[in-house]
């Protein structure tokens, strides 16, 4: 038996028992192979000495330090994990925005039937620019983030679920609205040119 | 009543912090401890464990319950360690040409043989090898820390590691043999 296929012996002899015939040739070579002899012993002082390494503890203050690290709880209100936020909010937060769009031209008429409107229907109407305005920015926000990755990731910031969604939503909106502007930001558009 | 480790990633991907302080201290010895033996001093150690948690807790959501949490968590504190380790060792020639072509690339000596007249006793000898798995290419390191300190299977580390039952265990065949030369070289200079 060679010096190789007995230091394959020896080491597998650490991951099982060797067979009585394979030990019977073990012990045959290191009694006639001193060089084997001594690395066999070697081996297994070296081995012996790795699985008695004493365990180290970490600093007592281990724990407190990680959880100091971890990015901030992703709760909606204080309450909601993000978790639920992200499966519930969202879908919820694009079928308002789905309604809110196809009821559009109901819902300006309803706003402006209320005679306290009435009289500041311009303000009335500059809300709801502005929150169009809004809407854009928001998609400009949301095509920043969209190569989203680890450190960007809607687990550290939550507004990023919120903007893909909004912005989302809206391009596709606009694209059934066929990108023309809606009859509210024409009106508004006349109203202030005339 | 104590919470096995999925019922407490399942609280911890629903957003409590305590949950995941609990999988901390019921893991930290373990990562703690491999981090130790692959990057080989206490402060990078710390300060890889640390990460690896930090990480895991960041890629919480991506954890699937199919698999085992501590061999997913293993797997990100090997990662982290094994990086760190060849940050701290960049002066040291090539690690994968070390772990890729290992009969042909000599490992490195570290310049701390004993001089003719030391004697070693057994508990300098046990030292003297358990800082020398340190001085291990990283996943040597990484592999003789898992089976022969943290008692893993070889299934086991073979999916820490993502690397097959065969790799592993030639890597284990000469993570022992490099260990016992790193040795033989301090006692036996020369």
């Amino acid at each position: 038996m060679t010096c190789k296929s007995i230091q394959r012996l020896l080491h597998e002899a650490f991951e099982r028992t060797l067979t009585s015939e394979e030990q019977k040739r073990v012990d045959g070579h290191l009694g006639a192979c001193e060089v084997c002899r001594a690395d066999a012993v070697l081996l297994k002082m070296v081995v012996q000495a790795v699985e008695t390494t004493p365990i180290a503890q970490p600093s007592e203050a281990f724990t407190i330090s990680v959880m100091d690290h971890l990015p901030m709880p992703i709760r909606l209100f204080g309450f909601i994990p993000m978790v639920v936020f992200r499966s519930v909010m969202i879908p919820l937060g694009v079928a308002a925005a789905v309604l809110i769009w196809v009821y559009r031209t109901a819902l300006i008429s309803s706003v402006k039937a209320y005679s306290v409107f009435d009289v500041e229907s311009s303000q009335v109407l500059l809300t709801l620019q502005q929150t169009y305005a809004s809407l854009q920015a928001m998609v400009g926000s949301a095509m920043a983030y969209l190569p989203v990755n680890q450190i960007s990731s809607p687990e550290e910031n939550p507004f990023v679920s919120v903007a893909i969604a909004i912005g989302v939503a809206f391009v596709m909106l606009r694209m059934v609205n066929g990108f023309e502007s809606p009859e509210w930001e024409l009106e508004m558009d006349t109203e202030y040119s005339g | 009543m104590d919470l096995s480790d999925e019922e407490l990633v399942e609280l911890a991907q629903q957003g409590s912090r305590p949950a995941f302080a609990s999988i901390i201290d019921r893991h930290k010895v373990s990562v703690f401890n491999m981090a130790l033996r692959i990057v080989g001093n206490r402060e990078d150690a710390e300060e890889a464990a640390q990460d690896a948690f930090i990480r895991a807790f960041r890629a919480l959501d991506s954890f699937r319950q199919d698999a085992k949490f501590s061999t997913w968590l293993y797997r990100i504190a090997v990662n982290v360690s094994l990086t760190k380790a060849r940050q701290s060792r960049l002066d040291v020639t090539s690690i994968d040409a070390t772990m890729d072509d290992e009969d042909s690339a000599p490992l490195q000596i570290p310049d701390r043989a004993l001089k003719p007249d030391e004697h070693i006793e057994q508990s300098q000898f046990q030292e003297l090898v358990r800082t020398m798995i340190a001085e291990l290419p990283p996943k040597y390191s990484a592999v003789i820390t898992m089976y022969h300190i943290q008692s893993l299977s070889y299934d086991e580390i073979a999916e820490t590691l993502d690397l097959p039952i065969g790799t592993v265990k030639a890597h284990l065949f000469r993570a022992r043999n490099a260990l016992k030369k790193l040795v033989m070289n301090v006692m036996e200079p020369g």
